[in-house]
């Protein structure tokens, strides 16, 4: 502002230079940090721009149904004698065709392109119950230990370095991890253990063999279970620890065990925060493709889990049958490879070719993807603020 | 229990009167509960541990299984071979050089002529692309039995007008003359799906271009000959080392082939032995006895390569001699000066390729069948080989080091993007920003950890790798080593994408740092009459330089554990970047050890030694994340004596 | 307690062989699996077929691994089994069965704005092998050659080696694609890239196919293109059922149909 110092203070150097590098400087970093922001904005334009018109439509129900609800399949592409582009199914090819008769100039058939992503989301749902499940149980469990029973010693620095490491071991070394534990060694019942098994051990009507479980969900859960685990033991952690000490104390003198106290003074007001935690769990292990390749993914798969055409029961069979065959129809959805929303991503960037058909299932299968997983991890920073809103101690 | 929800009114009382009472099994309830709880907490050393022993069972026989390997590649003689044969690829090295000098050299007459050529030609293919549907439908036409006269005559017609707006619709190259783009125009309307001969004037171009290029050859006839003579002098020693080779190779399989069979049997007799139909294992015994075969003896068949020596040895010095000899008569007159460079250095290289073949002709005396490969040797082999060919047809290698070459450049691009970005990202927004701008700064950078892997290396893939290579063919910023670039899907393109990835993990953790240093001493930086800027960068950064150093290690650690993007986007080619390209070498594709895992664990059976290499893999990077993170906790230790 | 264990176990059992039996599981090359394959199990299930399809298209050594392991009920490959192969399935109890379903013809493309079309044998050999690094060596633009190949799991890969390249391994410069369309899209972006792709993949935009020797790639020339090749569809044992319906189909005249279709050359054609 003053090209020369006007005031007496004599120590005062030439404030209008120090005064310009300062604004530069700050305008530097300034534009150094909002670089980052631009590009995520960008990348999240481009995807929307491209994405969103697969998902949405103009008019009623301003979804496009079908690709929500419907399994991938093959695209069709049948172009008439006006150059018409007709986009089709199997089923739908030979009607076309036979309307158009003769007068239809080529057809070309694309991969995957068809039909919807309904396949993919749901082995995806199923992944991320199975996973956040294990993972809740060990990691809560972990997360009350450290916070409310474990004192300082060699054996809490053990367990605190190990979650630290184990959030810094690659994804893809997870997916080995659960090729060899549990794709391929982790205990089953069988009549007759297979030949890769272990060990086994007899129990007379049934034997418990160590032969695996083959590419499934549970074994792809598992594995998202371990990925997840120092995220949800951290936030748990933090959770139980924002649970002001009073509360214990209270309790405590009151003549309540170490239990009491954790049972009714201390979880039912950290649960809410840990399941919110929790949803950042979930987003993370929906995200996930390398623990998944070996141990529960699949290309193609043309039936949802749960569509399984068991063998008619007979009229006579007994109501154990009866439950048996709805017990096995429900244990049969875990136990099955499924697609998975990030494998399909992968299938489609890697395996099918670049042009305005594939680009409408590629873009719309990112774009459901990537609002899936960023509106979880946002429900979670939200639910979180409120939370602690709503619980000022 | 189904008791009143807390913390209203516990039935505390009636709670305390009976767990006092119980035990279980002599153990006081409180204590197991405290056990169960313990025992989920060191889950997570259990996991740890669990993943170390899961790699190790299948991965540490992979020491032994290639050290077998490695013993039958030296014992049926393919290590033989190689020692002539690897040095005798140079010569295909050096050939391709004279092979361009050549090339090089006749441009300079025929250039011209073969831009003419195949400008008119690609003109041609333009039109036919334009006009593809149309003479697609007009062929099946033709093709249709019985024909149709008048569906025909409409599809020529139609063909006719594609045709003559795509002719219209070209731009010619200066070099064709008024008349000749006439006669193209015409030539290029009038084709048709009948017509299988090339047009006149396209006749007469390709004519054009043999006649220059027959001069061209005249006038350069001493290189050209020079150039055949150098490629074909290796043709008598290529044919014995071929001879050796398919002997060797022949020895292989039969001694993997008994192996096999070896093993099938054992395997066949202990299927029969548990099966419990009996015509089954009838069938199985029977085959057990069938898979016999006799065992190779190993030194009888070495004895006639190694019988060899002699006349191997003999066949490379005749082959030196006559590389030398067309080293002295390479001429000098080459082309261009590019040519001239390309020619200086064969002849340069000929003499270094000669001593490299003698030598190597040397040591075949010294080679040994039966000399035992020691498990240092192996492990020297996985550690430092630079090479990773597998499912070969000649030996299968698993060298490391192309591998994490590829992984070590590709980390230092992200790291070298990510750091200043992100460094100053959380300078910025923690000790400049006003509270609105960190409300909107921090969530957004924050989101990006949430953006799965997959769908960055998508847009690696559909947009940023054409979007780096349109600017690469920018001229202004042609300066730009290794601009302008080839392939899409280089190391670069996966830096710049793990380095977003990075940013968040590397920004929240620097902002934590800079948060840590004690409000003191920002305040007796103030005190001093310091600016902003000086107590920014003289006071904080310097105090929390230990969290944001960690805060690299860490994002490193994310970087190079990383799999997806890079499978997608790093160009999948298996070698050592080529560092002589200078900098531009981060243009080019790389593997990483991540990739190579995504990319093959899935295809190779369990317990081949490809598999087992898999694994191997999988546990460097396992040691490889704990290294990582050791360190990070090493830094933040060491240079943070003060905590807020 | 015991009966619940009981009914968990056999449940387990259950579930397990029920799947086997409604469900074809098919493994194995990438070139069969991307397009053909699941354009006849579409066609196949219109037609009536009551079976559900899982797919999943690796590279053809999967196939034999799955087939072996009992996690699949058909294996597809673009090359015939290996010896060790064979004897790895029949370890394991299974005996495979072999069905030609098709040939296909290893197409080499390059860039559609290179003048090269046509290479020589031995100039396809050098330029796979590492050993021609300029076009200029062969008549082109002067620039470096890049170098797009299959995944080594692939049986085109290996076809490739044995058909084109006598057996020596492809140049250090290769790179290793995931798949026909993934190849097709890089060399169709890369002015000197060359790639080879199964033919059903070679119409994609930008390539240019590249006559070998002289002789050019279609189903009339099949015989005497000198890379083509048959296609495999393998069984465990010889197929009975739901499989056997599935490859009668596939074999049967309405297989051609889309065999044609899809780009491979019907063995109507072939034979």
């Amino acid at each position: 502002m003053n090209s020369t110092p006007t005031n007496d203070n004599p120590f005062a150097g030439d404030s209008s230079g120090i005064q310009q590098r300062e604004t530069a400087a700050r305008w530097g970093l300034r534009v150094g940090s909002y670089i980052v922001v631009l590009i995520t904005v960008a990348i999240m334009l481009h995807i929307f721009v491209k994405g969103a018109p697969v998902v949405f439509r103009s008019q009623w129900p301003f979804v496009n149904t079908q690709f929500l609800t419907e399994l991938p399949a093959t695209l069709h592409v049948i172009e008439d004698q006006q150059g018409n582009h007709i986009e089709t199914d199997v089923n739908g090819a030979d009607a076309v065709k036979k309307k158009l008769g003769d007068h239809f100039r080529a057809e070309k058939t694309i991969s995957y392109s068809g039909g919807g992503i309904l396949g993919p989301i749901v082995g995806t749902a199923l992944l991320v119950i199975v996973s956040v499940g294990v993972a809740l149980f060990l990691g809560v469990a972990c997360a009350i230990y450290l916070s409310e029973y474990a004192k300082h010693g060699k054996f809490l620095e053990m367990v605190r370095l190990a979650i630290l490491n184990l959030a810094g071991v690659p994804s893809v070394v997870f997916g080995l991890f659960g090729l060899g534990a549990f794709v391929l060694t982790a205990p089953r019942f069988v009549g007759v253990p297979a030949e890769r098994s272990v060990f086994a051990i007899p129990l007379g009507f049934t034997t418990i063999s160590f032969e695996g479980w083959d590419t499934c969900v549970l074994s792809g859960g598992f594995t998202l279970a371990f990925v997840i685990l120092p995220v949800i033991i951290t936030a748990s952690e933090q959770c139980l620890q924002a649970v002001p000490q009073g509360f214990r104390e209270t309790s405590m003198a009151l003549g309540a065990t170490r239990w009491q106290t954790i049972r009714y003074s201390v979880l039912p007001f950290a649960t809410p925060g840990i399941l919110t935690s929790s949803i950042l769990g979930i987003a993370r292990a929906a995200g996930e493709t390398a623990p998944i390749m070996f141990t529960a993914a699949l290309a193609f798969k043309d039936k949802l889990p749960w569509q399984k055409d068991l063998p008619p029961l007979p009229a006579d069979a007994s109501i154990f049958a009866h439950w048996e065959q709805s017990v096995s129809r429900f244990l049969g959805i875990f136990t099955e490879s499924v697609q998975a929303l990030p494998y399909h991503i992968y299938t489609l960037a890697a395996k099918i070719p670049q042009n305005e058909y594939a680009e409408r299932a590629q873009y719309g299968s990112v774009f459901v993807f990537l609002v899936l997983v960023a509106s979880l991890a946002a429900s979670s920073v939200l639910l979180r603020k409120r939370l602690r809103a709503k619980y000022r101690w | 229990m189904n008791s009143p929800p807390p913390p209203s009114r516990p039935p505390l009382r009636s709670v305390l009167l009976r767990s006092r009472k119980h035990t279980i099994l002599g153990v006081d309830p409180q204590k197991l509960i405290k056990y169960f709880f313990g025992s989920n907490a060191s889950v997570a050393i259990i996991v740890l541990v669990l993943i170390m022993v899961f790699l190790l069972r299948e991965g540490i026989d992979f020491l032994p299984t290639y050290q077998r390997e490695l013993q039958t590649y030296r014992r049926a003689g393919l290590e033989f071979c190689d020692i002539i044969d690897q040095p005798l690829q140079r010569n295909q090295a050096l050939s391709s050089s004279l092979r361009q000098a050549v090339s090089a050299s006749l441009e300079t007459l025929s250039k011209p002529a073969r831009d003419r050529r195949d400008a008119a030609f690609l003109l041609k293919r333009q039109v036919e692309d334009k006009t593809a549907r149309p003479r697609d439908s007009l062929t099946q036409a033709l093709e249709k039995t019985p024909p149709a006269p008048e569906q025909i005559e409409v599809m020529r017609h139609e063909l006719k007008a594609a045709s003559a707006s795509a002719v219209a619709a070209l731009s010619y190259p200066d070099f064709f003359s008024a008349a000749e783009r006439e006669q193209l125009q015409r030539e290029f309307a009038a084709l048709t799906p009948e017509v299988t001969d090339l047009p006149p004037l396209l006749q007469a171009l390709v004519a054009e271009f043999s006649t220059k290029d027959r001069e061209a050859r005249t006038k350069f006839a001493p290189l050209v000959q020079a150039q055949e003579e150098f490629e074909d002098a290796t043709e008598p020693l290529q044919e014995v080392v071929d001879e050796l080779k398919a002997k060797a190779l022949e020895t292989k399989e039969k001694a993997v082939e008994f192996e096999v069979l070896e093993t099938n049997r054992v395997r066949l007799l202990e299927a029969a032995a548990t099966e419990k139909d009996a015509t089954e294992k009838a069938s199985l015994t029977k085959e057990a006895r069938e898979s016999v075969s006799e065992s190779v003896n190993l030194e009888e068949r070495i004895k006639e390569i190694t019988g060899r020596t002699a006349e191997l040895r003999e066949q490379v010095e005749k082959y030196a001699v006559v590389i030398e000899k067309a080293a002295a008569v390479l001429p000098q007159d080459a082309g261009t000066g590019a040519a001239r460079t390309l020619v200086n250095e064969v002849r340069e290289g000929i003499p270094a390729h000669a001593r490299e073949m003698r030598a190597a002709a040397a040591t075949l005396e010294g080679w040994r069948w039966d000399k035992p490969v020691s498990i240092f040797s192996v492990i020297g082999a996985f550690f430092f080989g630079t090479q990773w060919i597998t499912n070969s047809s000649w030996q299968d290698f698993f060298g490391f080091v192309p591998l994490l070459t590829g992984s070590l450049v590709i980390a230092a691009i992200a790291i070298l993007i990510a750091t200043p970005v992100s460094v100053v990202a959380a300078i910025y927004t923690n000790q400049f920003a006003s509270e609105r701008e960190k409300e909107m700064i921090k969530p957004i950078i924050e989101f990006i950890q949430a953006i799965p892997s997959v769908v960055l290396g998508f847009i690696g893939i559909s947009l940023v790798g054409n979007l780096i290579k349109d600017v690469s063919e920018w001229s202004w910023l042609q300066w730009v080593p290794g601009f302008p670039i080839q392939e899409r899907l280089n190391m670069f393109n996966a830096g710049c994408l793990l380095a977003f990835m990075a940013v968040p993990t590397m920004f929240s953790l620097s902002e934590d740092a800079l948060n840590n240093v004690p409000r003191a001493y920002i305040d007796a930086s103030d005190a001093l009459g310091a600016t902003k800027l000086q107590t920014v960068f003289r006071v904080i950064v310097p105090a929390g330089i230990s969290g944001i150093l960690s805060a690299i290690l860490l994002g490193l650690g994310r970087v190079v554990g990383e799999t997806m993007v890079v499978l997608l986007v790093a160009g999948n080619r298996i070698a050592i970047p080529d560092f002589s390209a200078g900098p531009g070498v981060i243009f080019h594709p790389a593997h990483t050890l991540t990739g190579i895992i995504a990319q093959e664990l899935g295809e190779v059976s369990r317990g081949s030694s490809h598999w087992q290499a898999l694994f191997m893999v999988g546990i460097v990077l396992f040691a490889i994340s704990l290294l990582v993170n050791w360190c990070a906790r090493a830094v933040a230790r060491r240079f943070e004596p003060h905590k807020a | 307690m015991k009966i619940a264990f009981l009914t968990l176990a056999t449940t387990f059992a259950a579930v397990l062989t029920l799947q086997a039996q409604t469900t074809l599981r098919i493994r194995g090359s990438d070139t069969l699996g991307a397009k053909l394959v699941p354009q006849l199990a579409e066609s196949f299930k219109k037609q009536g077929g009551k079976v559900s399809f899982d797919i999943a298209a690796e590279g053809s050594s999967t196939a034999f691994t799955n087939l072996a392991s009992g996690t699949a009920e058909i294996g597809m490959s673009s090359r015939k089994v290996k010896a060790d192969e064979r004897t790895l399935c029949r370890s394991k109890g299974v005996s495979l069965a072999e069905f030609e379903v098709a040939w296909d013809m290893i197409t080499v493309v390059v860039n559609k704005n290179n003048p090269v079309s046509d290479l020589s044998k031995k100039q396809l050999l050098q330029i796979f092998a590492g050993d021609i690094k300029d076009w200029s060596e062969v008549g082109g633009t002067p620039g470096p050659i890049s170098l797009y190949t299959r995944n080594t799991s692939s049986g085109t890969y290996k076809d490739f080696i044995a058909l084109a390249m006598k057996g020596r391994e492809y140049g250090k410069n290769s790179q290793k694609m995931a798949g026909n369309e993934q190849i097709a899209a890089e060399v169709g972006s890369n002015p000197n890239g060359i790639g080879y792709v199964g033919y059903a993949y070679s119409g994609a935009k930008g390539i240019k196919v590249v006559s070998i020797a002289g002789s050019f790639p279609s189903p009339a020339a099949v015989k005497s293109y000198p890379l083509s090749r048959p296609t495999f569809l393998y069984t465990s044992g010889e197929p009975t059922g739901t499989t056997k319906a599935f490859i009668d189909f596939c074999l049967s005249s309405a297989g051609d149909a889309i065999v044609n279709k899809a780009g491979f050359v019907p063995l109507s054609i072939a034979k």
